[in-house]
């Protein structure tokens, strides 16, 4: 009996596993297709899709980037140059005393040290061959955060501008030749006068300039150390190397790129955005024959729009401003226009790092066209049962600032000025029968 | 449950879950779909009509079948198919498997009490195509993909009881609901080489949900010890499509028909039976709520003869051959009416019997159809199991 039943239980079973395998039936002609949706694509001159188009600067600081500028009359306009504070100088060090066992000394005398600056050797910033940099002590105290070519402090009621421009001045502090082709960072060696320039534990210093000396010429740098030789007090015949902490930084250039007036500004340091202010019609007309298949004018619904794109021109940017490195471009709303240029922004419209750009689009000659997608935003626009519509779009950077260079694109006043393109898909309702 | 019967139910929980209703037929694209008939491997391979038929006694459509049933029982069904079609402008095949049915029958002092579950119109299918259009109207074209999916379908439950009114006549009736939903989703992807980007696609669609009543009535006599005849009789409401509250499109009500069934077996030697039956469905009533296409009475037979003088593992088992013709309600315009024609051939066997009642029983049937309209052939291979376990 219980073989008869295992019989129809295996029986059964293998059928059930056959039925997890489906092939749908399906016509591969087309002609059960219920519909004949239309596609067609419009695109609005920037006059049928925007009211106005603003740049703002302004957004962070040349402290926040990572690799900061030095540049000697690069392209015959830029100099920048990179401010270095350490703040914190070393308490102690580990000694090992006559017996051998290790002791915390803290009555060590500064007897030299080094700076050490690192550069970036994978961007287009690089020297064609060998560039001299040197380093100085600063006269006066600077705020990396609001220190800028002219102004060393400018705090609330603290205004301090520096004692030449360009935080020049200070006692030099010596030179070093950096060729891409061996290394990527330089030493730069202190005598004990030098170092006590610099400060000591309980009297920091106020920093450090560098600046290229070689002229034509703009690198990135990286990072830079303060490393210390210590002489012990309990073992008079060693030195130590410890290492100053804390390192605020920034570079301060000159000269800052001037306002655009209806261009489209996108990056730097601090960053520049570009905020777009949409009036989409209710309705559009499609080009050429394409009113023979839908009804012109066409009106602009959610359920019709299959894309919106914002197609862009990029432009040259200012010779001594061109990026480095791709330039990555966002695009946000605007929640509150009347707050500009401090609006809150909501959740990016493309996701990600943005649409990436070569940083070639932005030299002479290299212009080229972007799309940026705003499908969501555009529907939204012309959705009539969405109440607090948001009609400002910002196109910026994802990550603020990012480096010293800006993406430039061509104005509603240019040669190739911004476009709307849309696409839409005109359909029936699909019945049950 | 006992460890022997807890593949059968995983099986059976299985197709549940996977595909409660699995498209066989690109006609399911016509009309209301295809129909199909909620009937057992024994019923398949006899000829398919479902009614007439000698120890039938869990059928869906015949509602006096299971006045004899002498212990509660549950019968179920898988049908797993391949095809393969050919039009004038393409061809492809496809494969799927149905549950067809479920029905359990309890006796009681009233009677025989059911309940079943099955299939009744299969909606499963879809259309695809890609071709080059115009996008701006200066020449400039990109390719898109179109799609259509249909997924779904409408079943029956239904409820009802039957008994024997005298030793020779039974009588039985049901009540019942048709159930079942439908998605009907457009897509049209585009190509983004042509387009210049990565675009969402455009959708377009909804779902639906069908309620409709539905009530059937039979009778059944043996004749002497040699015949035994059958009939039934169902009327069916109007069903109604429900959209949902994401769906664009408008509901929708189709009347659905009444459909005559009626059957006999002729015992013509203690060992060998011969069955023929026939039906008439009033699909036409439907025609008037159809946008496309149309719908036509439908009159349908089949046979079949049964050999019981066979055993198989050491059951007793008998082997069945039959045929049925039956023509395809819905239409669809420049396109000939449809109809299936299919030969059958089974295998029943008594897999545990005591005291001459059959406590499992598993019957296999394995078709070979052709459903064709015009250009349009349909052939397909599909093989129905069945089981049925009683007594417990």
């Amino acid at each position: 009996m219980k073989r008869a039943w295992m019989v129809a239980g295996l029986v059964s079973a293998s059928w059930g596993l056959l039925a997890c395998e489906e092939v749908t039936p399906t016509s591969a002609d087309g002609g059960l297709l219920p519909l004949e949706p239309r596609t067609v694509e419009v695109v609005l001159s920037f006059e049928d899709f925007a009211e106005q188009i603003q740049a703002y600067e302004g957004y962070g600081t040349a402290s926040e980037v990572f690799e900061s500028v030095l540049a000697d009359d690069y392209v015959g306009v830029l100099d920048s140059r990179v401010v270095s504070r350490y703040v914190v100088f070393p308490w102690s060090a580990s000694v090992r005393d006559s017996t051998g066992t290790l002791r915390a000394d803290s009555a060590f005398t500064f007897v030299g040290g080094y700076l050490v600056a690192r550069f970036d050797t994978t961007g287009t910033n690089l020297p064609t061959g060998p560039v001299d940099i040197g380093a100085q002590a600063l006269p006066q105290g600077f705020d990396p955060p609001t220190a800028s070519w002219t102004v060393a402090v400018d705090t609330i009621n603290d205004l301090q501008l520096w004692d030449q421009p360009g935080a020049g001045g200070g006692v030099d502090l010596g030179e070093a030749v950096w060729d891409p082709a061996v290394s990527d960072s330089i030493v730069i060696p202190l005598d004990s006068a030098q170092v006590a320039l610099l400060g000591d534990t309980v009297d920091i210093g106020d920093g450090v300039r560098f600046d290229l000396r070689t002229p034509g010429v703009r690198i990135s740098l990286i990072d830079t150390d303060l490393r210390l030789l210590a002489r012990p007090n309990i073992h008079q015949d060693t030195t130590v190397t410890l290492s100053a902490s804390g390192t605020v930084r920034t570079f301060i250039y000159d000269p800052v790129p001037l306002p655009t007036s209806d261009g489209i500004r996108v990056g730097g340091a601090p960053s520049w955005r570009t905020v777009l202010t949409l009036a989409l019609p209710e309705a559009v007309t499609a080009a050429g024959s394409l009113c023979s298949l839908v009804t012109c004018p066409l009106e602009l619904t959610p359920e019709r729009l299959t894309s919106a794109t914002l197609e862009l021109t990029t432009a040259a940017s200012e010779a001594a401003f061109q990026p480095a490195d791709s330039l990555f471009l966002d695009a946000r709303p605007v929640l509150a226009p009347e707050l500009l240029p401090k609006s809150p922004l909501g959740s990016s419209l493309i996701g990600g790092l943005g649409v990436g750009i070569a940083p070639a689009s932005f030299a002479d000659g290299g212009s080229q066209t972007v799309s940026i997608p705003l499908t969501a935003f555009v529907r939204a626009l012309v959705n009539d049962s969405v109440t607090d519509k948001v009609r400002d779009v910002v196109l910026l950077t994802p990550f603020e600032p990012l480096s010293i260079g800006f993406g430039s694109f061509e104005g509603p006043g240019s040669a190739a000025p911004p476009t709307l393109r849309l696409i839409l898909t005109v359909s029936d309702t699909v019945e049950v029968r | 449950m006992s460890t022997v019967l807890r593949p059968v139910f995983g099986a059976l929980l299985c197709c549940l879950a996977v595909s409660p209703l699995q498209g066989q037929s690109l006609l399911s694209a016509w009309g209301l779909g295809l129909p199909f008939v909620a009937t057992d491997g024994r019923g398949v391979a006899l000829g398919g009509i479902g009614v007439g038929l000698i120890g039938g006694e869990l059928s869906v459509v015949d509602p006096a079948a299971s006045a004899r049933l002498p212990v509660p029982s549950v019968a179920f069904s898988f049908q797993s198919s391949w095809a393969d079609y050919q039009d004038t402008n393409s061809s492809g095949d496809y494969s799927g498997t149905r549950f067809p049915y479920i029905s359990l029958g309890y006796p009681s002092r009233l009677g025989t009490v059911t309940l079943s579950f099955g299939g009744y119109l299969d909606q499963r299918w879809s259309s695809s195509t890609s071709r080059l259009i115009e996008l701006d109207g200066v020449g400039g074209t990109g390719r898109v993909t179109d799609n259509f999916r249909s997924d779904g379908g409408i079943s029956t439950v239904r409820i009802g009881v039957a008994r024997s009114v005298t030793p020779d006549v039974d009588v039985g009736i049901q009540v019942g609901r048709h159930i079942g939903d439908v998605s009907r989703v457009f897509t049209r992807t585009f190509d983004s080489l042509d387009v210049g980007g990565t675009i969402e696609a455009f959708r377009a669609g909804g779902r639906w949900s069908y309620r409709g009543w539905l009530a059937s009535v039979g009778a059944a006599a043996d004749v002497g010890s040699i015949l035994r005849v059958s009939a039934a009789w169902t009327w069916a409401g109007d069903l109604e499509a429900i959209p949902d509250e994401n769906t664009d499109g408008a509901g929708e009500v189709f009347a659905l028909p009444s459909e005559l069934r009626v059957g006999a077996t002729a015992v013509l030697s203690p060992q060998l039976r011969a069955t023929i039956g026939a039906h008439h469905s009033g699909w036409s009533t439907t025609d008037e709520g159809l946008d496309e296409g149309g719908a036509r009475d439908t009159f349908g037979w089949g046979g079949g003869v049964e050999w019981a003088g066979l055993s198989v593992l050491g059951k007793a088992s008998r082997l069945r051959l039959g045929y049925r013709n039956t023509p395809l309600p819905f239409t669809t315009d420049g396109a000939s009416d449809p109809s299936e024609s299919v030969f059958a051939g089974g295998l029943g066997m008594d897999l545990l019997a005591t005291q001459g009642v059959i406590l499992a029983r598993l019957d296999l049937a394995l078709e070979r159809g052709l459903r064709d309209a015009g250009s349009f052939e349909e052939r397909f291979w599909r093989l129905a199991t069945s089981v049925r376990l009683s007594g417990f």
